[in-house]
Formats: structure tokens, sequence, C-alpha cells
């Protein structure tokens, strides 16, 4: 059985994930408004109401490694200088 | 099957309306209006808060969840550092006057909302500076400047009673310097038994607690904490997850009562948070968003992380909260 469903959606702000929402499903945000949903009734209904569109994990995952990448790009083009006094290269990230 | 007063030797109540959420909890009763059984449980999550009017990293945090402070940040590269101030309160972030001195990483967590300190940080070319200056609640005036340069700093206590302590100069290198504010002057004062830049606070300069950080270069972290009481460092019980440039209380927690949240682990960012009560380190409700290098604010029960990255910026907001409510309660 399938654990999580995933989607796409904007976090517009106060109301967008309730305290109560996050007892009903499980919900991680990530690079992209890529959403990674609890699968059950109450998720699917939350990223319908939030005018989500629900992905693959294929779609989802791509949509993320995107974003990582032109993190990783921006990062690899500045100076060695530069890098030390950031935070670090952006890793990888695999959706669950 | 057991009844109910076989096992708590009560019968359930009848009332014809419910009782606080505070009052019921932990209590099961039964409501003759509904027809419901209910009760009261404590839960605990963090919810979605209105964005960032400007998306930022390295933003520097103080307050409470409902008076909170959001000073400076980073969004690039490009380079584009933010001197931007806003407030939160408790609904929507609103646009106040910018830092006098443009910077990013500085001291985070050090005093309320109408009387914030940010000492040192980076500057736009990215190189520790001394600079100190205090926001009022309206606008910035500089301060007696830092004795030692340096970003990525961590700040306890108030505008007239505060500390700092670690910090980075430059960046990946860590100090241990430490230095008292007591509203006119900072004072150096003996190094800090740890070198590490970027950890969490909680509580006033002379009872508080610091955890985690990064003692080398990215991407180290530790899982070490400490505690202040008076000018004595002692260590203290480890957190479950290392990580640095998480989400903190400062002056908004307390060394019984401290929390953290997310932050950049080895090699990728964490949604966990933790909570501490003097003695240990326990997990609590993860945040939706992983991230590291937001600032946060508030209480161990009423908490607010914002903002953060990677270096791109975040405009996301995330409150916390640990509170009973009342629940009907079902076969399902």
């Amino acid at each position: 059985m399938e654990l999580f469903m995933y989607g796409t959606a904007t976090n517009t702000g106060k109301g967008f994930f309730t305290h109560q929402d996050r007892q009903d499903f499980f919900l991680g945000g990530y690079p992209g408004d890529v959403w990674v949903i609890g699968k059950n009734e109450k998720g699917a209904v939350w990223l319908a109401l939030k005018n989500g569109v629900e992905k693959t994990k294929t779609e989802a995952q791509a949509i993320v490694d995107t974003e990582v990448t032109a993190a990783q790009t921006a990062w690899d083009l500045m100076s060695v200088e530069e890098q030390n006094k950031r935070s670090g290269r952006p890793g990888p990230i695999t959706l669950p | 099957m057991s009844t109910y007063k076989e096992i708590f030797g009560k019968y359930v109540r009848s009332v014809g309306s419910d009782p606080s959420a505070a009052v019921g909890e932990g209590e099961i009763w039964y409501n003759t209006s509904s027809n419901t059984f209910k009760s009261s449980v404590r839960v605990a999550a963090w919810s979605s808060g209105n964005n960032l009017n400007t998306a930022r990293s390295y933003i520097a945090g103080g307050g409470t969840q409902n008076a909170a402070l959001g000073v400076g940040g980073y969004v690039g590269p490009p380079s584009g550092v933010r001197g931007n101030t806003e407030e939160y309160n408790g609904t929507s972030w609103s646009e106040q006057a910018d830092l006098g001195t443009t910077r990013y990483s500085t001291s985070r967590g050090l005093g309320t909302q109408t009387a914030f300190i940010a000492a040192g940080g980076n500057n736009p070319s990215a190189n520790p500076v001394t600079n100190s200056e205090l926001y009022n609640g309206s606008s910035w005036t500089a301060t007696n400047a830092l004795n030692t340069a340096r970003s990525y700093l961590s700040g306890f206590g108030t505008s007239t009673a505060g500390l700092v302590v670690g910090g980075a100069n430059p960046r990946p290198s860590a100090v241990n310097n430490s230095e008292s504010f007591d509203g006119t002057n900072w004072t150096a004062n003996p190094a800090t038994p740890f070198t590490v830049k970027n950890g969490a606070t909680a509580g006033p300069a002379t009872a508080g607690v610091f955890a985690g950080g990064a003692p080398g270069g990215p991407p180290t972290s530790t899982t070490a904490s400490y505690e202040i009481n008076s000018t004595t460092w002692t260590t203290g019980n480890s957190l479950n997850v290392g990580r640095n440039s998480s989400g903190f209380g400062g002056q908004g927690a307390t060394q019984t009562a401290a929390w953290l949240a997310g932050g950049l682990g080895t090699p990728s960012t964490t949604t966990a948070t933790e909570h501490y009560d003097g003695t240990s380190w326990t997990t609590a409700a993860v945040i939706a968003t992983a991230r590291g290098s937001m600032g946060g604010a508030g209480t161990q029960s009423l908490g607010l992380i914002f903002g953060g990255g990677p270096d791109t910026g975040l405009a996301a907001t995330e409150e916390y909260s640990d509170v009973a409510a009342v629940k009907t309660l079902t076969t399902s």
C-alpha cells in the first residue's frame, strides 16, 4: 500500500496547513512547491482545497531535482572563498 | 470486557456543555446536548503562518510567537544582502525600518520585538563586522561595537543584559569568543568551552542553554549542548539530532523549557524539533518544510520559525502550538 501522495501547491501562508491538518495526515514540503502528503481521505481533500496538482512520485522527484540542481549550479559558480562563507553546497533530496 | 468504572473507579460524567479544553484535559465526559462522548487531549503540531514579505536566509529572529522580529538576511547567489526588518503580530509580517548597516547572519535570539540587539554579522562582501545596533520597535540606533568581529553568532538575554557566544571569523572557522552587553558597552568574557558557530540558544544571559552548531566547516554539525549559570558553563546532555543553523527561541525561551527546530545536518537539512526540560532533549513534532538558517522566536509551547534556506531564501512561516483541544470520540 502506498503511504504517500505527491503534489504541487503554493504555500499561501496562514491556514495553508493547520494544526489539525498536521494531526490528520503526514505533510512535508520540498523545493519547487512540492508536497508529500499522507495518503488518506483528508490528505487528498487538503491537496484539492489548496488548488494543488497531484503528481506521480517520479514527477514530483523531477521537480525537486530541478530545483536542487539549480541551487547546486549556483553554488558551483561561486568562488571557493564565497563558498567558505556560506552554509554548504545543497545536497540531494530524495522524496519518501 | 472491562467497564470504564472498573478501570478508573468512576463513571463517565454527563454534562450539558463541554468544560474548557484546559479544565477537561485528560478526562472523558458525555455531552448530553450533542449525545457524544468527548475528551480533551493535548495536541502539538507546526502549522503554517503568513509568509515574510521578503524571502531570505541567514535571518535573525527574536521575540514571541505573536510579537516576533525578523532582521537582515541574504538571498542569492548572486549576492543579495538584505537589511530588511519585519515584525510579526501573530497573523502577518509588516515591513519596518531597515538595519542601519546592511548585513546577514547577525546575532540571533537577543532581545524582544521592541528591544532587539543585532550584533556582528557579515557585510555585503561576506566579511564579519563588529557593528551592533538596537531596535526599539520603530528604528535602529548604533550602539558601541563588538570587540571581536564575527558572524553566525548566537545571543541570549535582553538588550540591557545580553550575551553573544561563538560565531565565525571568517567562516568556515569557528570562534570561542563570548561578550556581554549592559545596554551600552560590549565586554569580552572568558572563552566558552565550545568553539562553534550557528548554535541555538534559550534563556537569559545568566541562565541559558546553548545547543548544536557547527564546529568546523560545512557540513559538520554537533549534538553537544551546554548550560550557563551565572558565568559558569557546564556540559549538558546531547541533542538527538546533530544540526546547526536551527530555529530557536532565544530570549523567548528558558533554560528549563528550551527548543530548537530544523537546521542543517550532515549533509542535508532536517525537520526535527527537540525540547529541553533542563535535563534532557526529547523529540517533538516535526516542522513541515526542512530548512536551516531561519529565524526563530517564542516559547517551547508557542514557537515560531520563518525564512531560512538554502541560500535562495524561503518566505514560509511555521507556528508551533502545544495546546489542549476538545475532541469528539468516535469508533473510527
